[in-house]
């Protein structure tokens, strides 16, 4: 591995490692002051489907996780784009990676975090236009949710397909 | 009854990006790792993508509106997790900062391959 390569690698382990440190914030932040004092993660998910409002809150995790990381990510991109103006070779030389086996599974992970946030958050921007209540709201959760796994499934084979070629 | 509130700043750029962001990103993401492959995006494939004026021009707004919609994001979350305080205001400087830094980087980027 060459050092411009083993920079990549530690930077985007580092943004790994900060989305991975965003997640457990917001956990830690969700265990506070929820009506009834502290409450964690298993508890919350062991919670009877009437508490209907639970799901969203999950939702909302997902949403803001996703976002962060998301945003971690365009600003590694903008980096690894920007050595293209400095010299086209030095990018080739980083780029290479992004055709590697691990790289590819994190591009399906990114697609994954991309998609949930776009129709998450289309579901989002129709509840401020309409008010369809908390089932429509539920629904159209998992309207996003199922839309974010039918796309991913065959972008996973086309981006995963070389690996197996 | 509720009052009836302004929406803030940060609310309405988020919203507004969004709608651009939805189309633009899955196309840009469906682009470099569906319709390409990953590993056929080299220097060569930038350079010739931005030959095109409109790519150039649509890539320029999506740099814009992503960092917009995350700096927006970034700074609801602050406003969630922070008390107001120096900290707080700190925090909101380094967004500023860091979102003007990714628009000037990626603005130079672009300059600098559509010069070549």
């Amino acid at each position: 591995m060459t050092p411009a390569q083993a920079a990549f690698v530690a930077a985007l382990a580092v943004i790994l490692g900060l989305v991975a440190a965003f997640g457990l914030i917001v956990m830690a932040r969700a265990r506070l002051g929820v009506g009834g004092g502290p409450i964690g993660p298993i508890t919350r998910l062991a919670r009877p489907s009437t508490a209907r409002l639970e799901l969203h809150r999950w939702a909302f995790y997902a949403h803001r996780v996703s976002g962060v990381g998301i945003l971690a990510f365009l600003a590694l991109h903008l980096v690894d784009i920007g050595i293209v103006a400095i010299s086209p070779a030095l990018y080739d030389e980083v780029h290479v990676l992004y055709g590697t086996p691990p790289l590819r599974v994190f591009e399906v992970g990114l697609l994954a975090g991309i998609l949930f946030h776009a129709f998450n958050g289309l579901r989002l921007l129709l509840l401020d236009l309409v008010d369809v209540g908390l089932r429509g709201s539920e629904r159209l959760l998992w309207l996003a949710v199922g839309l974010t796994v039918v796309v991913t499934i065959p972008a996973a084979i086309v981006i995963l397909g070389p690996v197996f070629a | 009854m509720t009052a009836r509130t302004r929406p803030s700043a940060a609310w309405l750029t988020i919203r507004v990006t969004a709608l651009v962001l939805a189309v633009l990103v899955l196309t840009h993401f469906a682009e470099t790792h569906l319709l390409t492959d990953v590993a056929e995006t080299d220097s060569a494939f930038v350079a010739a993508r931005w030959q095109s004026g409109i790519v150039a021009a649509t890539d320029w707004l999506m740099l814009v509106a992503a960092v917009l919609h995350g700096g927006a994001g970034v700074w609801t979350i602050v406003d969630d997790y922070a008390r107001p305080s120096a900290g707080r205001r700190g925090l909101r400087g380094v967004i500023v900062v860091a979102g003007g830094a990714m628009i000037a980087g990626g603005t130079a980027t672009l300059l600098v391959v559509l010069g070549q």
